[in-house]
């Protein structure tokens, strides 16, 4: 029965692990920082398992996790950080501003500047245009992570991504 | 979405993937973890908790349960004892509670005064329920039942104390429960009759006829036994001397109280004056003849006499008190008697 269930969840860390690390650290900036959420955010998954917990979609499931303990970690950061918090404002969203993170994610400028505008979008069309458009996930796995309903997801990933054109110029391109 | 950029700039943010070490690590990490036992954490005040201190030394199964039984029965048992037969609670009382006490009475003397108590208790609460309408035939036959149960059970405890005790304590029990129960049996047809009529029905109900019957029957049964013993202490002209002093002393009392009775206001009222005034000469009366009977030589039948008016004016005091009792808590009687 366990070796059923660890060859399911093997199957879905081989599958998802790479989406979930990239979602934590475009958002934490911190790499070793985004490991520990990945880790954390795949544990939970395995201790819902051995529980014989139902999981109706395993990714929307592990985005949903992520996506919490990424608030979680800024919520931490912010009580002991007051300069910090000051700098940043609220959560400081897909900014690989750090200079170690920067040089680890090795993005050439198409990469590095689609992110950067993204992480300029308005917070309510951030999440899910990046979702949709980096992770490929449907606008009900979307509004199941965010918390929202599937019309209001797909509204707000209209909207971003004509915001998103509109910030990075990409209107004036050939189709 | 054909934009040749953005498509190129989300292949590359794409392209951001952990290391197979970075990987191999985690997965290892997750798959060694292993469910921890749901022990709870205990709270460091727990020492302090009686209720943690119960658990731990599963004391809630042998002081806190039967204490709540305890508890519980002491409360049904409390709320039986002023219950009526038409109450839930009254097989409780008359079943459990009243033979728990009897057993608890030792001696034969203190068990006979037990069961006149009994008997009276089944009047007085033959007597409430007439008051309230509520002495239908179940209920009578009930009380009824029981009025003759305690009858037995006092015989047997009379002839029980007559062999250990002098006649004087015997003859006491005796005349008490000869005027307790003629003098409820009077109230009680004074109750089921309706004021307004002011006479006793020719119809007397069962339980006032029991009654009546069982003072009699007591009466008979250790009539013949009266003078046969008791002469072991006291002499037998002091024995009497002394017990016609009672009588008088409670004749005395009993005229007393008629005479400081309020003001007579209804004819149900003045009837029961009037008849604790015949009472009262029935008492003088018997005390008469036992003078005569002492004069004559006849002592057994002096003492027979003395306990006839001893008898009469307890009844004549008890239905005094408990007949103007009921009538002035209800500003006069209901007087129904239910039928099924």
């Amino acid at each position: 029965m366990k070796a059923e269930i660890k060859q399911t969840f093997e199957e879905i860390y081989e599958s998802e692990s790479d989406a979930i690390f990239r979602f934590c650290l475009v958002r934490v900036s911190n790499r070793e920082q985004a490991l520990d959420i990945t880790q954390e955010t795949f544990l939970r998954l395995w201790q819902s398992m051995l529980q014989n917990k139902e999981i109706l979609n395993n990714r929307a499931f592990l985005f949903t996790i992520a996506h919490r303990l990424v608030i979680d970690w800024y919520r931490k950061k912010k009580s002991f950080s007051l300069d910090s918090m000051l700098n940043h404002g609220e959560e400081d969203g897909y900014d690989p501003s750090d200079e170690m993170t920067t040089s680890r994610l090795e993005l050439v400028a198409e990469g590095r500047y689609l992110l950067d505008k993204i992480n300029e979008l308005s917070p309510s069309n951030r999440h899910p245009v990046y979702l949709r458009y980096v992770e490929d996930l449907s606008p009900v796995e979307i509004g199941k992570i965010l918390g929202i309903s599937t019309n209001a997801a797909s509204v707000r990933i209209n909207r971003g991504l004509l915001e998103l054109r509109k910030k990075a110029g990409y209107n004036d391109d050939n189709k | 979405m054909e934009n040749k950029k953005l498509h190129d700039g989300i292949a590359e943010i794409k392209k951001i993937k952990m290391t197979s070490l970075e990987k191999g690590r985690i997965l290892e990490n997750v798959l060694n973890f292993s469910l921890p036992d749901k022990k709870p954490v205990y709270s460091p005040w727990m020492t302090y908790s009686f209720v943690s201190i119960l658990k731990q030394k599963q004391l809630v199964y042998f002081i806190i349960v039967p204490l709540i039984l305890v508890l519980t029965s002491g409360g049904v048992v409390f709320a039986s004892q002023e219950s009526l037969p038409n109450s839930p609670l009254y097989p409780i009382k008359v079943n459990i509670v009243e033979p728990i006490e009897a057993v608890l009475s030792f001696s034969p003397e203190s068990k006979a005064k037990f069961e006149s108590n009994l008997a009276t208790k089944r009047m007085l609460e033959a007597e409430t329920l007439a008051n309230q309408g509520n002495l239908n035939k179940t209920n009578e036959k009930k009380i009824n039942d029981l009025l003759e149960k305690h009858t037995l059970a006092l015989n047997k405890a009379i002839n029980e104390t007559r062999k250990t005790k002098s006649n004087e304590n015997v003859d006491e029990i005796i005349t008490n429960f000869q005027a307790g129960m003629n003098a409820h049996a009077r109230v009680l047809d004074y109750i089921v009759v309706k004021e307004d009529k002011a006479v006793i029905s020719n119809e007397n109900n069962q339980i006032s006829n029991t009654a009546r019957v069982s003072a009699g029957n007591i009466r008979i049964n250790s009539k013949n036994k009266e003078f046969n013993k008791g002469n072991k202490g006291n002499s037998e002209s002091d024995k009497y001397t002394k017990r016609k002093d009672a009588i008088q002393s409670l004749i005395t009392k009993t005229a007393d109280e008629i005479g400081h009775t309020s003001s007579v206001d209804s004819p149900v009222k003045q009837k029961i004056i009037d008849d604790t005034n015949k009472t009262l000469d029935e008492a003088k009366n018997y005390l008469n003849e036992a003078d005569v009977k002492v004069k004559e030589g006849n002592s057994k039948d002096a003492y027979s006499s003395l306990l006839d008016s001893e008898s009469s004016i307890k009844e004549a005091n008890i239905f005094l008190k408990t007949g103007l009792k009921f009538k002035d808590s209800n500003n006069g009687w209901k007087g129904n008697h239910k039928e099924d």
